[in-house]
Protein backbone atom coordinates (compact mmCIF):
# COMPACT_ATOMS: atom_id res chain seq x y z
CA UNK A 1 0.00 0.00 0.00
CA UNK A 2 1.60 3.41 -1.28
CA UNK A 3 2.02 6.59 1.74
CA UNK A 4 -0.42 8.41 0.00
CA UNK A 5 -2.68 5.80 0.78
CA UNK A 6 -2.09 5.27 4.64
CA UNK A 7 -1.33 8.69 5.97
CA UNK A 8 -3.76 11.70 4.84
CA UNK A 9 -2.45 14.66 4.03
CA UNK A 10 -4.13 17.96 4.00
CA UNK A 11 -7.14 19.10 6.05
CA UNK A 12 -9.39 16.47 7.59
CA UNK A 13 -12.69 15.59 6.28
CA UNK A 14 -14.81 17.25 9.02
CA UNK A 15 -12.95 20.44 8.05
CA UNK A 16 -13.43 20.33 4.39
CA UNK A 17 -16.85 19.17 4.98
CA UNK A 18 -17.41 22.65 7.09
CA UNK A 19 -15.73 24.81 4.55
CA UNK A 20 -17.66 23.88 1.68
CA UNK A 21 -20.95 23.86 3.79
CA UNK A 22 -20.07 27.16 4.65
CA UNK A 23 -19.03 28.00 0.89
CA UNK A 24 -22.73 25.81 -0.13
CA UNK A 25 -24.26 28.31 2.40
CA UNK A 26 -22.73 31.74 0.94
CA UNK A 27 -23.61 30.82 -2.45
CA UNK A 28 -27.38 30.43 -1.48
CA UNK A 29 -27.58 33.47 0.79
CA UNK A 30 -25.91 35.19 -2.33
CA UNK A 31 -28.27 34.01 -5.20
CA UNK A 32 -31.63 34.29 -3.11
CA UNK A 33 -31.21 37.07 -1.28
CA UNK A 34 -28.92 39.10 -3.41
CA UNK A 35 -29.21 37.62 -6.63
CA UNK A 36 -25.85 38.44 -7.38
CA UNK A 37 -23.89 35.23 -8.53
CA UNK A 38 -25.44 35.76 -11.95
CA UNK A 39 -21.87 35.83 -13.67
CA UNK A 40 -21.40 32.47 -12.11
CA UNK A 41 -24.18 31.20 -13.46
CA UNK A 42 -24.03 32.49 -16.75
CA UNK A 43 -20.18 31.40 -16.82
CA UNK A 44 -20.74 27.71 -15.89
CA UNK A 45 -23.76 27.55 -18.78
CA UNK A 46 -21.49 28.89 -20.73
CA UNK A 47 -19.48 25.54 -20.02
CA UNK A 48 -22.39 22.93 -20.06
CA UNK A 49 -24.06 24.56 -23.62
CA UNK A 50 -22.11 22.30 -25.77
CA UNK A 51 -22.88 18.99 -23.30
CA UNK A 52 -26.49 20.52 -23.05
CA UNK A 53 -27.25 20.72 -26.71
CA UNK A 54 -25.71 16.84 -27.13
CA UNK A 55 -28.28 15.67 -24.74
CA UNK A 56 -31.35 17.31 -26.38
CA UNK A 57 -30.11 16.61 -29.55
CA UNK A 58 -31.47 12.53 -29.21
CA UNK A 59 -35.20 14.25 -28.27
CA UNK A 60 -34.98 17.07 -30.87
CA UNK A 61 -33.75 14.31 -33.70
CA UNK A 62 -37.30 12.55 -32.47
CA UNK A 63 -39.58 15.53 -32.59
CA UNK A 64 -37.79 16.64 -35.76
CA UNK A 65 -38.50 12.68 -37.36
CA UNK A 66 -42.17 12.99 -35.78
CA UNK A 67 -43.04 15.96 -37.33
CA UNK A 68 -41.61 14.85 -40.83
CA UNK A 69 -43.85 11.48 -40.37
CA UNK A 70 -46.78 13.40 -39.66
CA UNK A 71 -50.01 12.22 -41.86
CA UNK A 72 -50.79 14.65 -44.42
CA UNK A 73 -54.94 15.50 -43.23
CA UNK A 74 -52.73 16.69 -39.75
CA UNK A 75 -51.20 18.71 -41.82
CA UNK A 76 -54.28 20.03 -43.82
CA UNK A 77 -56.39 20.18 -40.64
CA UNK A 78 -53.26 22.33 -39.00
CA UNK A 79 -52.90 24.26 -42.29
CA UNK A 80 -56.96 25.17 -42.44
CA UNK A 81 -56.59 25.96 -38.31
CA UNK A 82 -54.06 28.39 -38.98
CA UNK A 83 -55.57 30.34 -42.19
CA UNK A 84 -58.83 30.70 -40.25
CA UNK A 85 -56.48 31.88 -37.56
CA UNK A 86 -55.04 34.37 -39.62
CA UNK A 87 -58.38 35.47 -41.18
CA UNK A 88 -59.37 36.15 -37.43
CA UNK A 89 -56.47 37.81 -36.35
CA UNK A 90 -55.92 40.25 -39.58
CA UNK A 91 -59.61 41.54 -39.12
CA UNK A 92 -58.66 42.46 -35.21
CA UNK A 93 -55.56 43.69 -36.13
CA UNK A 94 -57.29 46.33 -38.61
CA UNK A 95 -59.30 47.37 -35.39
CA UNK A 96 -56.90 47.20 -33.31
CA UNK A 97 -54.81 49.42 -35.32
CA UNK A 98 -57.92 52.04 -36.00
CA UNK A 99 -58.40 52.16 -31.95
CA UNK A 100 -54.88 53.05 -31.71
CA UNK A 101 -55.24 55.85 -33.81
CA UNK A 102 -57.74 56.76 -32.22
CA UNK A 103 -56.56 56.52 -28.68
CA UNK A 104 -53.47 58.38 -29.24
CA UNK A 105 -55.66 61.19 -31.35
CA UNK A 106 -57.73 61.24 -27.96
CA UNK A 107 -54.74 61.06 -26.39
CA UNK A 108 -53.20 64.28 -28.34
CA UNK A 109 -56.36 66.21 -27.53
CA UNK A 110 -55.86 65.48 -23.87
CA UNK A 111 -52.87 66.99 -24.14
CA UNK A 112 -51.72 62.98 -22.70
CA UNK A 113 -48.44 60.83 -23.78
CA UNK A 114 -49.03 58.34 -26.79
CA UNK A 115 -47.89 55.08 -25.92
CA UNK A 116 -45.08 53.75 -27.09
CA UNK A 117 -45.09 50.40 -28.82
CA UNK A 118 -43.97 47.11 -27.41
CA UNK A 119 -40.75 45.56 -28.95
CA UNK A 120 -40.29 41.72 -28.67
CA UNK A 121 -38.00 38.98 -29.10
CA UNK A 122 -39.21 35.28 -30.34
CA UNK A 123 -37.55 32.98 -28.68
CA UNK A 124 -38.07 28.88 -28.25
CA UNK A 125 -38.06 27.13 -25.50
CA UNK A 126 -35.35 24.40 -25.07
CA UNK A 127 -36.62 23.21 -21.72
CA UNK A 128 -38.60 23.21 -19.01
CA UNK A 129 -35.71 23.93 -16.68
CA UNK A 130 -35.08 20.38 -15.24
CA UNK A 131 -36.01 21.81 -11.45
CA UNK A 132 -38.15 19.45 -9.59
CA UNK A 133 -38.90 22.25 -6.80
CA UNK A 134 -39.68 25.64 -9.42
CA UNK A 135 -41.37 25.21 -12.80
CA UNK A 136 -39.04 27.14 -14.99
CA UNK A 137 -38.66 27.48 -18.71
CA UNK A 138 -35.23 28.25 -20.57
CA UNK A 139 -35.17 29.93 -23.46
CA UNK A 140 -32.54 29.66 -26.50
CA UNK A 141 -32.23 32.98 -26.28
CA UNK A 142 -29.76 34.93 -24.03
CA UNK A 143 -28.36 38.41 -23.31
CA UNK A 144 -26.42 37.59 -26.75
CA UNK A 145 -29.98 38.61 -28.62
CA UNK A 146 -30.59 41.60 -26.31
CA UNK A 147 -32.40 39.77 -23.48
CA UNK A 148 -32.36 40.95 -19.94
CA UNK A 149 -33.63 40.22 -16.21
CA UNK A 150 -36.92 41.61 -15.64
CA UNK A 151 -38.78 40.97 -19.28
CA UNK A 152 -42.44 39.44 -19.01
CA UNK A 153 -42.43 36.70 -21.77
CA UNK A 154 -45.87 35.66 -23.22
CA UNK A 155 -46.88 33.12 -25.34
CA UNK A 156 -50.22 33.24 -27.99
CA UNK A 157 -52.42 32.79 -24.96
CA UNK A 158 -51.23 34.86 -22.01
CA UNK A 159 -48.55 35.74 -20.22
CA UNK A 160 -45.87 32.97 -18.92
CA UNK A 161 -43.71 34.75 -16.63
CA UNK A 162 -40.89 36.52 -15.97
CA UNK A 163 -36.83 36.35 -17.08
CA UNK A 164 -35.28 35.81 -13.65
CA UNK A 165 -31.42 34.93 -14.92
CA UNK A 166 -29.79 35.64 -18.43
CA UNK A 167 -26.77 33.87 -19.86
CA UNK A 168 -25.29 34.89 -23.08
CA UNK A 169 -26.66 31.92 -24.73
CA UNK A 170 -30.26 31.32 -22.39
CA UNK A 171 -32.40 32.59 -20.78
CA UNK A 172 -34.47 31.27 -17.45
CA UNK A 173 -38.16 32.40 -17.36
CA UNK A 174 -39.78 32.04 -13.79
CA UNK A 175 -43.73 31.51 -14.43
CA UNK A 176 -46.02 33.17 -13.28
CA UNK A 177 -47.71 30.28 -11.08
CA UNK A 178 -44.07 30.24 -9.30
CA UNK A 179 -44.15 30.72 -5.35
CA UNK A 180 -43.49 34.40 -4.44
CA UNK A 181 -43.87 35.27 -8.08
CA UNK A 182 -46.56 38.13 -7.73
CA UNK A 183 -47.71 40.01 -10.69
CA UNK A 184 -50.22 43.29 -10.39
CA UNK A 185 -53.17 42.75 -11.89
CA UNK A 186 -56.78 44.12 -12.80
CA UNK A 187 -60.30 42.01 -12.88
CA UNK A 188 -60.90 43.10 -16.74
CA UNK A 189 -64.82 42.57 -16.46
CA UNK A 190 -64.81 45.76 -13.53
CA UNK A 191 -61.15 47.41 -13.45
CA UNK A 192 -61.07 45.84 -9.89
CA UNK A 193 -56.93 46.22 -9.12
CA UNK A 194 -54.96 43.89 -7.45
CA UNK A 195 -51.39 40.94 -6.90
CA UNK A 196 -51.83 37.69 -8.07
CA UNK A 197 -49.30 35.54 -6.73
CA UNK A 198 -48.18 31.98 -7.83
CA UNK A 199 -49.05 28.99 -5.63
CA UNK A 200 -46.25 26.83 -6.84
CA UNK A 201 -46.66 23.21 -7.56
CA UNK A 202 -50.44 23.17 -8.15
CA UNK A 203 -49.85 25.27 -11.13
CA UNK A 204 -52.63 27.49 -9.69
CA UNK A 205 -52.62 31.56 -8.99
CA UNK A 206 -54.22 33.06 -6.49
CA UNK A 207 -55.27 36.82 -5.33
CA UNK A 208 -54.60 36.95 -2.02
CA UNK A 209 -55.69 40.28 -1.14
CA UNK A 210 -58.89 40.43 -2.16
CA UNK A 211 -61.18 41.81 0.39
CA UNK A 212 -64.28 39.03 1.51
CA UNK A 213 -67.14 41.06 -0.25
CA UNK A 214 -65.09 42.15 -3.63
CA UNK A 215 -67.01 42.19 -6.84
CA UNK A 216 -65.23 38.69 -7.94
CA UNK A 217 -67.15 35.78 -10.05
CA UNK A 218 -65.72 32.84 -11.47
CA UNK A 219 -65.07 32.89 -15.50
CA UNK A 220 -63.68 36.51 -14.82
CA UNK A 221 -60.52 37.29 -16.73
CA UNK A 222 -57.28 38.88 -14.91
CA UNK A 223 -55.25 40.86 -16.92
CA UNK A 224 -52.36 42.69 -15.90
CA UNK A 225 -52.54 46.28 -14.90
CA UNK A 226 -49.19 47.73 -15.49
CA UNK A 227 -49.07 49.50 -12.55
CA UNK A 228 -45.39 48.94 -12.28
CA UNK A 229 -43.47 49.23 -15.38
CA UNK A 230 -42.34 46.06 -15.23
CA UNK A 231 -45.67 44.37 -17.22
CA UNK A 232 -47.11 45.76 -19.79
CA UNK A 233 -51.30 46.52 -19.30
CA UNK A 234 -53.59 44.21 -20.46
CA UNK A 235 -51.86 40.80 -20.94
CA UNK A 236 -53.87 38.04 -20.29
CA UNK A 237 -52.73 36.26 -17.16
CA UNK A 238 -55.51 34.05 -15.85
CA UNK A 239 -59.19 33.09 -15.35
CA UNK A 240 -60.76 33.02 -12.03
CA UNK A 241 -62.02 29.08 -11.69
CA UNK A 242 -62.78 28.95 -7.75
CA UNK A 243 -63.78 31.50 -4.90
CA UNK A 244 -64.22 30.66 -1.29
CA UNK A 245 -65.87 33.69 0.90
CA UNK A 246 -65.95 32.80 4.64
CA UNK A 247 -67.47 35.68 7.15
CA UNK A 248 -64.47 35.09 9.50
CA UNK A 249 -61.53 36.10 7.21
CA UNK A 250 -60.69 39.48 5.45
CA UNK A 251 -59.87 38.30 2.67
CA UNK A 252 -61.45 35.82 0.20
CA UNK A 253 -59.98 32.82 -1.74
CA UNK A 254 -59.30 33.35 -5.24
CA UNK A 255 -57.95 30.72 -7.13
CA UNK A 256 -57.08 31.07 -10.84
CA UNK A 257 -55.66 29.03 -13.59
CA UNK A 258 -53.34 30.79 -16.12
CA UNK A 259 -54.03 30.85 -19.58
CA UNK A 260 -50.71 31.22 -20.54
CA UNK A 261 -49.88 27.67 -22.06
CA UNK A 262 -47.33 26.77 -19.16
CA UNK A 263 -45.54 24.01 -19.90
CA UNK A 264 -47.59 23.67 -23.30
CA UNK A 265 -46.26 26.25 -26.20
CA UNK A 266 -42.91 25.77 -27.89
CA UNK A 267 -42.47 29.42 -28.61
CA UNK A 268 -42.46 32.48 -26.92
CA UNK A 269 -42.37 36.15 -26.95
CA UNK A 270 -40.17 38.58 -24.81
CA UNK A 271 -41.40 41.84 -24.55
CA UNK A 272 -39.60 44.97 -24.01
CA UNK A 273 -41.93 47.22 -22.15
CA UNK A 274 -42.13 51.53 -23.64
CA UNK A 275 -40.28 51.96 -19.80
CA UNK A 276 -36.81 51.34 -19.42
CA UNK A 277 -36.35 47.83 -18.06
CA UNK A 278 -33.43 48.52 -15.26
CA UNK A 279 -35.59 49.41 -12.91
CA UNK A 280 -38.00 45.93 -13.56
CA UNK A 281 -35.72 43.52 -11.98
CA UNK A 282 -37.04 40.10 -11.09
CA UNK A 283 -39.08 40.39 -7.73
CA UNK A 284 -40.07 44.21 -8.16
CA UNK A 285 -43.11 43.51 -9.07
CA UNK A 286 -43.55 43.20 -4.90
CA UNK A 287 -40.59 45.20 -3.71
CA UNK B 1 9.56 1.35 -6.10
CA UNK B 2 6.20 1.99 -7.73
CA UNK B 3 3.30 -0.71 -6.34
CA UNK B 4 0.93 -2.58 -8.28
CA UNK B 5 -2.06 -0.42 -6.92
CA UNK B 6 -0.27 2.81 -8.18
CA UNK B 7 0.46 1.39 -11.49
CA UNK B 8 -2.80 1.07 -11.34
CA UNK B 9 -4.04 4.41 -10.01
CA UNK B 10 -1.59 6.13 -12.58
CA UNK B 11 -3.11 4.21 -15.88
CA UNK B 12 -4.58 6.63 -17.96
CA UNK B 13 -7.07 4.10 -18.78
CA UNK B 14 -8.48 4.42 -15.02
CA UNK B 15 -8.72 7.94 -14.89
CA UNK B 16 -10.84 7.77 -18.32
CA UNK B 17 -12.92 5.47 -16.74
CA UNK B 18 -13.18 7.63 -13.80
CA UNK B 19 -13.63 11.00 -16.17
CA UNK B 20 -15.86 9.31 -18.50
CA UNK B 21 -18.37 7.53 -15.83
CA UNK B 22 -18.78 11.05 -14.26
CA UNK B 23 -19.00 12.95 -17.70
CA UNK B 24 -21.95 10.47 -18.54
CA UNK B 25 -23.51 10.62 -15.54
CA UNK B 26 -23.94 14.68 -15.80
CA UNK B 27 -25.01 13.91 -19.54
CA UNK B 28 -27.30 12.07 -18.12
CA UNK B 29 -28.48 14.65 -15.91
CA UNK B 30 -29.15 17.25 -18.71
CA UNK B 31 -31.66 14.98 -20.85
CA UNK B 32 -34.64 17.32 -21.27
CA UNK B 33 -36.53 15.85 -17.86
CA UNK B 34 -39.34 17.07 -17.05
CA UNK B 35 -43.12 16.65 -15.09
CA UNK B 36 -42.87 13.26 -13.19
CA UNK B 37 -39.78 12.08 -14.88
CA UNK B 38 -38.43 14.71 -13.19
CA UNK B 39 -39.23 13.46 -9.46
CA UNK B 40 -38.27 9.86 -10.33
CA UNK B 41 -35.37 10.84 -11.94
CA UNK B 42 -32.06 9.13 -10.29
CA UNK B 43 -29.25 11.45 -9.00
CA UNK B 44 -27.12 10.15 -12.01
CA UNK B 45 -23.99 12.19 -10.56
CA UNK B 46 -24.47 11.65 -7.02
CA UNK B 47 -24.33 7.97 -7.74
CA UNK B 48 -21.83 8.01 -9.65
CA UNK B 49 -19.54 10.14 -7.04
CA UNK B 50 -20.28 8.03 -4.11
CA UNK B 51 -19.13 5.07 -5.98
CA UNK B 52 -15.77 6.68 -6.46
CA UNK B 53 -15.54 8.37 -2.78
CA UNK B 54 -15.48 4.25 -1.80
CA UNK B 55 -13.00 3.22 -4.28
CA UNK B 56 -11.17 5.89 -4.88
CA UNK B 57 -11.38 8.73 -2.28
CA UNK B 58 -7.80 10.37 -3.24
CA UNK B 59 -8.59 10.35 -6.38
CA UNK B 60 -12.16 11.82 -6.45
CA UNK B 61 -12.47 13.71 -2.75
CA UNK B 62 -14.77 16.08 -1.01
CA UNK B 63 -13.95 18.34 -3.82
CA UNK B 64 -15.44 16.81 -6.46
CA UNK B 65 -18.36 16.46 -4.47
CA UNK B 66 -19.15 20.62 -4.37
CA UNK B 67 -18.36 20.96 -7.72
CA UNK B 68 -20.47 17.88 -8.88
CA UNK B 69 -23.42 19.90 -6.90
CA UNK B 70 -22.90 23.27 -8.26
CA UNK B 71 -22.53 21.78 -11.47
CA UNK B 72 -26.08 19.82 -10.50
CA UNK B 73 -27.17 23.30 -9.66
CA UNK B 74 -26.56 24.75 -12.93
CA UNK B 75 -28.44 22.02 -14.74
CA UNK B 76 -31.91 22.18 -12.59
CA UNK B 77 -31.63 26.11 -12.85
CA UNK B 78 -32.18 25.95 -8.91
CA UNK B 79 -30.41 27.89 -6.22
CA UNK B 80 -26.94 27.97 -6.53
CA UNK B 81 -25.36 25.89 -3.96
CA UNK B 82 -28.12 23.83 -2.72
CA UNK B 83 -27.12 20.49 -4.29
CA UNK B 84 -23.57 21.36 -3.63
CA UNK B 85 -24.55 21.54 0.07
CA UNK B 86 -26.34 18.18 -0.01
CA UNK B 87 -23.73 16.71 -2.24
CA UNK B 88 -20.81 17.87 0.28
CA UNK B 89 -22.79 16.13 2.79
CA UNK B 90 -23.01 13.02 1.10
CA UNK B 91 -19.15 13.24 -0.18
CA UNK B 92 -18.40 13.28 3.85
CA UNK B 93 -20.59 10.49 5.00
CA UNK B 94 -19.51 8.22 2.18
CA UNK B 95 -15.82 8.91 2.95
CA UNK B 96 -16.05 8.61 6.72
CA UNK B 97 -18.12 5.22 6.45
CA UNK B 98 -16.60 3.79 3.46
CA UNK B 99 -14.29 1.11 5.49
CA UNK B 100 -17.05 0.08 6.80
CA UNK B 101 -19.13 -0.67 3.75
CA UNK B 102 -16.15 -1.70 1.57
CA UNK B 103 -16.61 -4.79 3.48
CA UNK B 104 -19.51 -5.98 2.21
CA UNK B 105 -20.13 -6.58 -1.75
CA UNK B 106 -21.16 -4.05 -4.25
CA UNK B 107 -24.98 -5.51 -3.66
CA UNK B 108 -24.57 -5.74 -0.10
CA UNK B 109 -23.25 -2.31 0.19
CA UNK B 110 -27.07 -0.45 -1.14
CA UNK B 111 -28.74 -0.82 2.27
CA UNK B 112 -25.64 1.65 3.91
CA UNK B 113 -26.17 3.55 0.87
CA UNK B 114 -29.62 4.07 1.27
CA UNK B 115 -29.36 6.31 3.71
CA UNK B 116 -26.91 8.54 2.48
CA UNK B 117 -29.22 8.94 -0.75
CA UNK B 118 -32.15 10.42 1.57
CA UNK B 119 -30.63 12.24 3.67
CA UNK B 120 -29.18 14.31 0.28
CA UNK B 121 -32.82 14.40 -0.79
CA UNK B 122 -33.60 15.37 2.28
CA UNK B 123 -31.20 18.17 2.46
CA UNK B 124 -31.91 19.40 -0.56
CA UNK B 125 -35.77 19.51 0.45
CA UNK B 126 -35.49 21.52 3.23
CA UNK B 127 -32.98 24.23 1.96
CA UNK B 128 -35.44 24.78 -0.49
CA UNK B 129 -38.48 25.25 1.59
CA UNK B 130 -36.13 27.17 3.89
CA UNK B 131 -34.99 29.71 0.83
CA UNK B 132 -38.48 29.31 -1.31
CA UNK B 133 -40.96 29.16 1.85
CA UNK B 134 -44.53 27.25 1.58
CA UNK B 135 -44.95 23.97 1.34
CA UNK B 136 -41.51 21.46 1.18
CA UNK B 137 -41.45 19.11 -1.76
CA UNK B 138 -41.76 15.83 -0.11
CA UNK B 139 -42.79 14.20 -3.80
CA UNK B 140 -38.60 14.50 -4.49
CA UNK B 141 -37.96 12.04 -1.87
CA UNK B 142 -40.04 9.60 -4.46
CA UNK B 143 -36.64 9.77 -6.14
CA UNK B 144 -34.58 7.80 -3.81
CA UNK B 145 -36.66 4.64 -4.72
CA UNK B 146 -35.07 5.15 -8.46
CA UNK B 147 -31.87 5.85 -7.22
CA UNK B 148 -31.53 3.06 -5.16
CA UNK B 149 -32.67 0.32 -7.96
CA UNK B 150 -29.90 2.57 -10.41
CA UNK B 151 -27.38 1.95 -7.61
CA UNK B 152 -26.82 -1.41 -8.04
CA UNK B 153 -25.98 -1.42 -11.94
CA UNK B 154 -23.97 1.57 -11.62
CA UNK B 155 -21.73 0.38 -9.14
CA UNK B 156 -21.61 -3.21 -10.60
CA UNK B 157 -20.87 -2.07 -14.23
CA UNK B 158 -18.30 0.31 -12.87
CA UNK B 159 -16.55 -1.94 -10.63
CA UNK B 160 -16.56 -4.28 -13.48
CA UNK B 161 -14.94 -2.35 -15.79
CA UNK B 162 -12.15 -0.91 -13.12
CA UNK B 163 -11.47 -5.23 -12.53
CA UNK B 164 -11.48 -5.17 -15.81
CA UNK B 165 -9.04 -2.66 -16.51
CA UNK B 166 -7.32 -3.72 -13.08
CA UNK B 167 -6.07 -6.98 -15.03
CA UNK B 168 -4.93 -5.53 -18.49
CA UNK B 169 -3.20 -3.19 -16.70
CA UNK B 170 0.71 -4.00 -17.18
Amino acid sequence: MSTREFFQRGPSPLVRLAFFCAFSLALIVLDTRYHSVGFIRAALNILIYPVEQAAHLPVYLFEQSAEFFSSQSELRASNERLNYQLIVFSERAAQSTSLEKELNELRKLNDLPSRSKLTSILAEVRHGGRNPYSAKLVLDRGSQAGLVEGQPVMDTEGLVGQITHVSPMSAEVTLVTEQNQQIPVRILRNGLRTLSEGDGSSGTLSLPFLPEGADIQTGDQIVTSGIDGTYPEGLPVALVTHIERSSSRVFARVTCTPVGGIGRGHYVLVLTPPKEVDSAKPGSAHD
Amino acid sequence: MISQHDRILRDPSHLRLIWGSIIIAYFLTLLPWSGWALIIEPNWLLLVLIHWWLREPWRVGQSAGFLGGLMVDIAQTGILGVSALSFSIAGWLTIKFRTRMLAFSPVAQTPQILPILMGTRLVSIITEWLCQGGTPNWWVLIGSVSDFAVWIPVTLLLHQQDLRRSHSAP
